[in-house]
């Protein structure tokens, strides 16, 4: 059996991997570290043998399961693959020039992302970091909390010189638009959206501004509604603590952004 | 709310099952200060499963050398270094618990291993194994914190006016008998018992 978990959740209960977590590393506790160690560099996580990273991670935590330092150090190298990959760079023109470059920006965002994990997961060799309990639960989710701290630093620094301009005009989303924006919500959707439209698409949305990306998430995916009369609904206006038109004027702002983008790359 | 607590909020949000309004809703009426957060994070991982291709391509990753290098001196715990960390420290609460409930023995039981009341050439190696691995610590810790109780006492804290002094150790068999528990775990300690004990010398008496 694998080592439990220690984080306690609000009611004092210890947190739980999932089910699939614990199945897999009950098969990986049985092999031989070199085994597991060939297993881990499989990146199909469709292939029987795939190594989930909360597994990985286990293994790198409790360093006398992987037996010998090589085989600690495949992991570690494997595992920061998956963080690098789970921190997409997108590409930019470089300007007065045909090639393209990296995003600086999110090169910042995987640089942080990938400093806080080493921080903890150094940390947790010392004393042990309840923290990385999140991980051996749900990786890319816990991975995802950290990418959305760090883009929110980045941004801020990238930007903080860069004024606003408030909209004045009212833009009603394109049905291409809005559909797309649904796909982003529920999977029945996505059938009905280009793939490739909705990767644009979602590139257009990271781009946005904190500010406005929160809205659109509220208005679009959550269903939820700017303002309301009855005082028990939940409401942008409410959640984010402004006023009804500043809340229009983001919406509308990044509708515009949104439709600009992705008609720029059909262009 | 400290900035730990905001951040144990933010990850135990990131990892929830589903993120449908319902759960959204829910920490956002029970966290409003962390609103913008909560959201971000929401976002992040629907665009993430929305649209999300993975190229089967390695990136770049020019400083791993330097990070396994800080990651392998950072010394694993349990490594002694001066004085001796009890591996039972991180354990309290629901996590003693917790582990008694992993290891199948009650917790009285392992208080008593814990405190040691129990002669540590008595301890079966192959309950120590087990008990390393569920603890994720060395079996050499282990030995070391069983083969000097006097020490791991000392180094606990106590409400007493009188200076902490040893009790009268039991070997690990006699603590298996006069412990409340089930059949099925007396048996299997008991099959534990036909292991070799810490001092690697012969099968524990009994």
């Amino acid at each position: 059996m694998a080592i439990p978990l220690r984080k306690q959740t609000n009611d004092g209960s210890i947190y739980c991997r999932p089910n699939s977590v614990e199945e897999a590393l009950e098969v990986l506790l049985k092999l031989s570290p070199q085994e597991v160690a060939r297993r881990s560099c499989i990146e199909d996580c469709e292939h029987p043998e795939y190594v989930p990273s909360e597994c990985m991670l286990h293994f790198l935590r409790h360093a006398e399961l992987a037996g010998s330092e090589d085989v600690l150090c495949d992991l570690f190298v494997v595992l920061r693959q998956r963080i690098l990959k789970a921190v997409p760079v997108r590409k930019k023109h470089v300007f007065g020039s045909s090639k393209t470059g990296a995003n600086s920006v999110d090169l910042e965002i995987r640089d942080a992302v990938l400093d806080k994990f080493q921080e903890m997961i150094c940390a947790d060799r010392i004393k042990y970091d309840e923290r990385l309990d999140f991980y051996e639960c749900r990786f890319n989710r816990a991975i995802d909390k950290l990418r959305a701290t760090a883009r929110k630093t980045a941004w801020h620094e990238a930007y903080r010189y860069v004024s606003v301009d408030s909209a004045n005009e009212s833009n009603d989303p394109s049905e291409e638009v809005e559909l797309a924006l649904k796909a982003m919500k529920s999977p029945m959707y996505a059938e009905e959206v280009d793939f490739l439209y909705r990767s644009k698409l979602r590139a257009a949305i990271i781009s946005l501004p904190p500010d406005e990306r929160r809205v659109i998430e509220l208005y679009y995916v959550d269903d939820m509604s700017i303002e309301s009369n009855d005082g028990e609904t939940s409401t942008i206006v409410k959640i984010l603590g402004c006023t009804e038109k500043t809340v229009r004027n983001r919406r509308d702002r990044a509708l515009q952004k949104l439709r600009d983008a992705l008609g720029e790359e059909d262009a | 709310m400290n900035l730990n607590d905001r951040e144990v909020i933010l990850y135990a949000f990131a990892i929830e099952p589903n993120h449908d309004r319902q759960t959204v809703e829910r920490y956002l009426r029970q966290y409003p200060e962390i609103a913008e957060d909560l959201i971000d994070i929401s976002s992040e991982r629907r665009l993430r499963e929305a649209a999300w291709v993975q190229s089967n391509d390695a990136i770049a990753d020019p400083h791993w050398k330097e990070a396994w290098e800080q990651f392998r001196q950072h010394k694993p715990q349990g490594v002694s270094s001066g004085q001796a960390v009890s591996p039972f420290s991180t354990f309290r609460g629901q996590a003693f618990a917790k582990l008694a409930e992993t290891l199948s023995v009650p917790r009285s039981f392992l208080t008593a291993l814990r405190d040691g009341l129990v002669q540590a050439s008595s301890i079966p190696e192959r309950f120590v194994r087990r008990l390393a691995q569920t603890m994720g610590s060395s079996i050499d810790s282990l030995r070391n914190y069983f083969a000097n109780p006097q020490a791991s006492l000392l180094g606990r804290a106590f409400k007493s006016d009188d200076k902490p002094s040893q009790q009268g150790q039991v070997t690990f068999e006699e603590l298996v008998q006069c412990t409340n528990m089930s059949t099925e775990q007396r048996q299997r300690l008991l099959e534990d018992c036909k292991d070799y004990g810490l001092d690697r010398g012969r099968p524990a008496e009994g």
